[in-house]
Formats: C-alpha cells, structure tokens, sequence
C-alpha cells in the first residue's frame, strides 16, 4: 500500500485506505472510496499537483491532498 | 399540478447547470449577493407556453450537502431557509452520472419536489453510448428529463413537460439516516422544528454546528462517520443502477462502464497543453493574445466612445444657455460617465476571453499549471486568473476572486491584484512615458518607449507577488488551503453562455464602478469649479492686472487663461497648494498636486486635469499638445517641471498608487468590512510615496 501520489505516470490501483479527515471525506463524496480504480494521468511541470482519473472524471489534487488515499498499485502495469 | 413560482436549480459545476438556466431565462436574470457571503447569487425569470411566469435560481454548483466553506453552504441554506423552493431541479452531465447522482440523492432526500435533468446527452452520443432512459427511471423511481443545451427548444420543453415527483411516490428507497446517526445526537437533532423528511433534520442540524465558531472536535468526528456511512450507501447504490444504464449507439459494440474509461480526446490534448514547455508557452501566447485585443483592438470602439461624448459634452455647452448647471452637465456629469463606459469595450473583451477559456474548460488546467508558483507566493493556482483580468481593471478582477475556496488565500489575491497595471494607467504612462524616454530603437527592432511601458507592467507583475509572499509570511490567518478542482472534458464554448457572461458582467462592472466614479466626478466638479474668490470677475481682474497684453490677446486665449486662474484657485488648487510641501521631495508642484488630488478617485482623470491646468485648449485629450505644454513648464527657479526624473517618480507613483475609489468599495464590499481596503490603501499609498520619493532624489 503506497499513497497516492507515489503512483508512477500512467499507473493503475485500486484504493485501499482513505485515511480519515476534512480531505478525505470530500474525495469519497466524488466517488474516491476503498475498492474502487483511479490512474495517475499527469503531474504537473513542477511536480505538483498531480491529475488522477477516478469515478469516470479527471481530477487535479496537491501531493500533500492526495496523501490522504492509500493504494494498491495493479499488477500489471498499463501501457499507454 | 400547479405552476411553482420558484425553481431552484441544483447540481455539480461543469454540469451544464448554468446553460439550463441561460436557455430557460435569457437575458432576464440579475446577479446580486447573498447577504454575508460573496458568491454570485443569481436569479431569473422563466415564461411557460400559457405565459405563466417562474423564477429560478441558480444555486452555486457543488458538489454535495455537506460544505466545507462558507459560500458552500449558500446552497444549503437557501434551500433549508425562509424562503425554500416550491421545487428542485437537479442537473446531472450525462458524463458523470455517479457522481451526480450522488448530489441527486442527498437533494431528493431533503424532501422537496425534484425533478432529475439530465444534460449533455449530445456528448454522451459522440461517444457512441445512449441513456437506457426506461432502466434509469425505473430504478430511481424518478422520470428523467433529457437536455441538449445546444439545442434551445430541448431545455424550454422543461417547463411544459412537468416530470415533478414526491418523495412519497419515490420508489428507490431513502437513505435511512435515523439508524445511523449515533444516539447521542438523536435527541438533538429531533429537538429541531420537525421537517417534512428527517434527512432534512439532519442537514439543518449540521448546519447549526457549522455556524458555532467552536469547533468540538469528538463531534466532528461523529458527524464525519455518517457521513462515511451515507458515501458508501449513496454510492454502492449508484453502482448498481448504472450497471445497465448505458447501451451502445452502434450495433456491434458492448455495454460499457463509462465510469473506467479513459478521457479520451481530452487526455491527449492534455498531454500538449499541460507540457513543461508548451503548457506555459501557449500560456504566454495567450496573454499576448489578450493584451493584444485590450490595447489594440479596443482602441477602436473606445475612439469612438471618446468621440461620442467629448461631442455631447460640447454640444451641451452649446445648446444650453451658459450657466452652472450647463456646466455641471457638459464638463461633470457627461464625462463622468463618459470615464465609465469608455472602459466597456475592454472589460467586455477580457470577459470574452475569460468566459471561453472557462467554458471549453482550458481554466483548470491554467490554475493546474500555475497552482505551484502561485503558492509560493502565499497565493492560489485560481488566483491567476484575478491577476490576468487586473490587467483591464481590478474591478471585475477582484470580483472574480470568489472562486477561491480558502479565505486566506482569496484575501491575499484580494490585496494584490490592485498592483497590476490596469487599464486605467495606461493615459497616464503614455504621456509620461513620450515626455522622459526618448522614442529610439534598440537593436533596430525594439522601441525604447514600448520597453518602458512593458518594464512597468512587469513592475506591477512583480510588486503583487512580493507583496503576496509578505502578506504571507507575516500574516497569522489560518491557512488551510487545497486544490481538489475537477479537469471537465473539453468542449466547444457555448456561445449564447459567452454572450451572456460578457453581457452581465460588463452591466456589472457600469454600475459599480459607475456609482462610484460618478458620484466623485461630480464631486471633483465642485472642487475644482468653486473656490472662496474664483469668480469670472476676479479672474479677469487679476488677469487683466497682471498680464502684459491682457487686452490683445484673442478670445479663445484669454477664456483658456481664465479657466486655467480658475482652476488654479479652486478648492482643488487650493488642496494642491496646501500638499505642495509634502509633494516637492517627490519633485511635484501644486499644479501637479491638482492634478494628483483629481486622479485620486479615478486615474485616468489625470490628463483631462493636466490639459486644464496648463490651459491647453481644444480637445483636452490631445496628446501631443499636452504634452508640448508640459514640456515647456518652468519652475521659479527657472528650471524644467518635466524632467527624467520628475516623469520617472510620477510613474511609480502612478504605478503603485491606490488612485481608484471604486476598487476601494468593491474591496470593501468583497472583504464584507472597511479594515482590509483600508490596510491596502496605506500601504500603496506608503509604497507609492517611498518609490517616487527614491526615484526623485536619485534621479535629480
């Protein structure tokens, strides 16, 4: 289990944890809820944010919001 | 069922919301504020086939019941306040319908007739997918109304065909919130006036706990767990009905899962415009883009509003009988107002610009890219778009600050973006600029004069981010800021939405800033007509006594000499008189100090106002005569008022400045008090004096 933003571009997981508090609970209410898949699309030219894409959407969180999601990385990595 | 008089529209941004509401009110709608918050509060009224008349408003997008800010809970309690609506409309992207049916669900408990709309089924139907309409409804127990806003006629058919539903009628069961609320809470929340639901209970109860500035941290916690509890419900359902709610356009395909699938298009031209390279370039195109179109393209109509009412001003003066009152009208009210509507033209092209980068969703991938660097400055990646629309007026720009969500973050941008140039500088820098810089090419290519001009806007570039970062590091606000901000898929502006934003935001920006400016200007009038002893028989007295050739001078000369003895001893000269002593380290006289007193309300008064003292005759607003007056001004001791470095203090002053009272009211009105506008105020004032006191002394 690995937070979120240490995905590599491109990657898969499942998410395992949403570890408790403010941030977190606005994530699930937009559908980031343990069991389901997001991607790490992009990250920003600077490093920061990063842009998932979860629940059907594209999403751009801070690295120190998306610490707040635990993941599973897939298995097989995804080509793009 | 009887015709409601008050829709309220709900739903998540981006979801084609705003549209429906365009489409069902046109131009019929006002933008006003709630009272204590600064979002956009916006109503309309809509007319059915029979003529009956409906209003409806258009709750900020969101994302759930539950808020974190205090705009977010604009939505909420307008729907749990005094004045609820007869019925919900809750507009869901036929693109996202997990997480808008999340926001369905919550509003559909709450008790209220609703009706779910379902929009952009267009986009759905390029994606070679359609609505298996007859499923959804059955398994939401709801009737679904179906929008295209592309297509006008598809969202007007929503006030004919009612497709209204109870929650008594509602098949889909309601989210049983009285089981998972804990005991200790129970009693509490049923001790509220009962609702029509208890899920409304619920919600009015969390809202009271929100408004105790006492944060009880066990409580917020146990809130917190039924919330977790009502996502998982809310959303294993949602799983379940979108199952087979979608099947293929084309025979040969498969029902998909929309909610696994990749953004497409989207993420390629993502790819292009969130580059390291050609993200920030394309950025600066942009830019130079609308710069181009607020300097050069808008100096056309702007000309010809100049025209318009210096030509009103002057038939005025010769229609009516000279009088006071001719005056008043020909020389106050007509280029008060003049002073306004000459800068529409700009604030309609920068809102042309800015509603087209939000509507085909570029606007989140500008903040995405500059969110980073915007930080460091103790600023937001929204914040850039407050600083780029401060380049044709802080008015709008600092209204455009509601869309952050982190109070400190909105406040910083709130104090800066008065730093950047504005369109208002622009006469001022021009004429100062052509008296101190001489007009000579450097490296064949670039003019010296357009340099000038681009190291003060990169001036005031850099002085809202220095004073950001100060603001930041010594403020003791709480900061507790994030980007959580939804990338929508790109897509073609609609350009009836466009028309509409320029449309009400530049009605916005007259009234405004007109209230404002006009009442000064009408102020300044007095000032500078009236003064203890500047009657026409006193200037001419004096005039004619001191003057050599008095009597063989031609009409229109002596008329330009007694304006100019008037002026001179005005209440407004005689203000200019008594600063000279804290204005001549700055390398200003009296005549300047006029000059500084008139542009306080308003910059751009400055050359009118230079044009009267130096009795410069025919259109005031002739540059290059203005000029050569200027550059004959002699001080007593003989030497040029005019030089290097008088202009180059006149221009820092005028770039760090707080000459506008309407960014003052509006910054009063946006920070819901009178103590922020009046810190900035001192500090630019403060900074204004330091620099051009600096640049004089250093200069002369």
């Amino acid at each position: 289990m690995i937070p979120l933003h240490k995905l590599k571009l491109g990657q898969t997981a499942k998410i395992a944890k949403m570890i408790p508090g403010k941030l977190s609970i606005k994530l699930q209410e937009l559908g980031c809820l343990p069991g389901r898949m997001v991607k790490l699309q992009s990250i920003a030219p600077l490093g920061d944010p990063i842009c998932i894409r979860v629940n059907g959407f594209s999403l751009s969180l801070r690295i120190t919001d998306a610490s707040v999601m635990q993941v599973e990385p897939s298995v097989s990595p995804s080509h793009n | 069922m009887s015709t409601p008089s008050h829709i309220a529209l709900v739903g998540n941004p981006n979801s084609g919301k705003t549209s429906v509401f365009n489409h069902l009110t046109g131009l019929d709608q006002k933008v006003g504020n709630y009272p204590g918050v600064t979002v956009e509060k916006r109503e309309g009224v809509a007319t059915d086939k029979q003529g009956n008349q409906v209003n409806i408003w258009d709750l900020p997008g969101t994302y759930s019941l539950y808020t974190s800010s205090k705009d977010e809970q604009i939505v909420l309690e307008e729907l749990l306040g005094e004045n609820p609506p007869d019925e919900i409309w809750v507009v869901v992207d036929a693109n996202q319908l997990s997480r808008g049916l999340f926001l369905f669900g919550q509003v559909a408990d709450l008790g209220f007739p609703v009706r779910l709309v379902i929009s952009m089924i267009d986009v759905l139907e390029k994606r070679g997918t359609l609505l298996d309409v007859s499923t959804l409804e059955q398994r939401l127990g709801v009737e679904i109304s179906l929008v295209n806003a592309r297509k006008h006629k598809s969202v007007l058919e929503l006030l004919n065909n009612r497709h209204i539903v109870n929650i008594e009628e509602r098949n889909s069961a309601v989210f049983d919130i009285k089981s998972t609320i804990p005991e200790a809470l129970l009693e509490e929340v049923i001790a509220l006036k009962n609702e029509n639901t208890f899920y409304k209970n619920w919600h009015k109860w969390v809202l009271l706990q929100q408004l105790n500035p006492i944060i009880d941290i066990s409580l917020a916690e146990k809130i917190e767990n039924v919330r977790t509890t009502e996502n998982e419900w809310r959303y294993s359902r949602i799983d379940v009905f979108l199952e087979a709610a979608f099947f293929p356009l084309k025979e040969a395909g498969s029902a998909r899962n929309l909610l696994d699938e990749d953004a497409g298009k989207s993420e390629k031209i993502d790819r292009f415009l969130t580059h390291p390279i050609f993200g920030y370039g394309v950025f600066v195109l942009l830019l130079l883009l609308i710069f181009q179109a607020i300097f050069a393209w808008a100096t056309v109509p702007m000309d010809i509003i100049d025209l318009l009412f210096s030509s009103a001003g002057v038939w005025v003066e010769q229609a009516l009988p000279a009088s006071l009152f001719t005056d008043l009208i020909a020389n106050g009210i007509i280029p008060g107002i003049g002073g306004i509507v000459i800068f529409v033209p700009q604030i309609a092209l920068l809102f042309f610009f800015i509603a087209i980068l939000e509507e085909s969703g570029y606007m989140s991938r500008l903040v995405f890219l500059m969110d980073r660097i915007m930080q460091m400055f103790g600023l937001h990646g929204k914040s850039i778009v407050p600083l780029i629309s401060g380049v044709a007026c802080a008015i709008p720009a600092v209204m455009a600050t509601r869309t952050i969500d982190n109070w400190k973050d909105r406040l910083i941008t709130i104090m800066v973006t008065p730093f950047m140039t504005c369109s208002a500088r622009l006469p001022v820098y021009t004429i100062l600029i052509a008296l101190a810089v001489p007009s000579d090419k450097v490296f064949g290519f670039f003019n010296l004069q357009g340099i000038a001009l681009m190291v003060l806007y990169l001036l005031g570039f850099v002085a809202a981010l220095v004073t950001a970062w100060l603001f930041n590091r010594f403020s003791k606000l709480e900061g507790d800021s994030s980007l959580i901000l939804e990338m929508p898929d790109y897509k073609m502006p609609r350009w009836s939405n466009v028309g509409i934003t320029i449309f009400m935001k530049s009605k916005t920006f007259v009234v405004e800033a007109g209230k404002v400016i006009f009442a000064i200007s009408i102020l300044l009038w007095v000032l500078s007509t009236f003064g203890p002893n500047n009657s026409l028989e006193d200037a001419q007295q004096s005039l004619a006594s001191s003057q050599n050739e008095w009597m063989e001078l031609a009409e229109p000369e002596q008329a330009q000499m007694i304006q100019s003895w008037q002026l001179e001893h005005s209440y407004a000269g005689i203000l200019g008189k008594f600063i000279e002593p804290v204005i001549k380290p700055l390398g200003y006289d009296w005549k300047i100090g006029i000059a500084l007193i008139t542009s306080f309300a308003a910059r751009e008064v400055f050359v009118g106002t230079i044009a009267t003292i130096y009795s410069v005759g025919g259109a005031p607003d002739d540059e290059r005569s203005i000029r050569e007056r200027m550059k004959q001004q002699k001080r007593a001791d003989g030497t040029p008022v005019y030089t290097l470095a008088t202009a180059v203090s006149l221009l820092l002053f005028y770039a760090f400045a707080m000459q506008c009272m309407s960014t003052v009211a509006v910054v009063a009105r946006e920070t819901n008090s009178w103590k922020w506008p009046t810190i900035q105020l001192v500090f630019m004032t403060v900074l204004a004096y330091l620099s051009a006191f600096i640049a004089y002394q250093s200069l002369s």
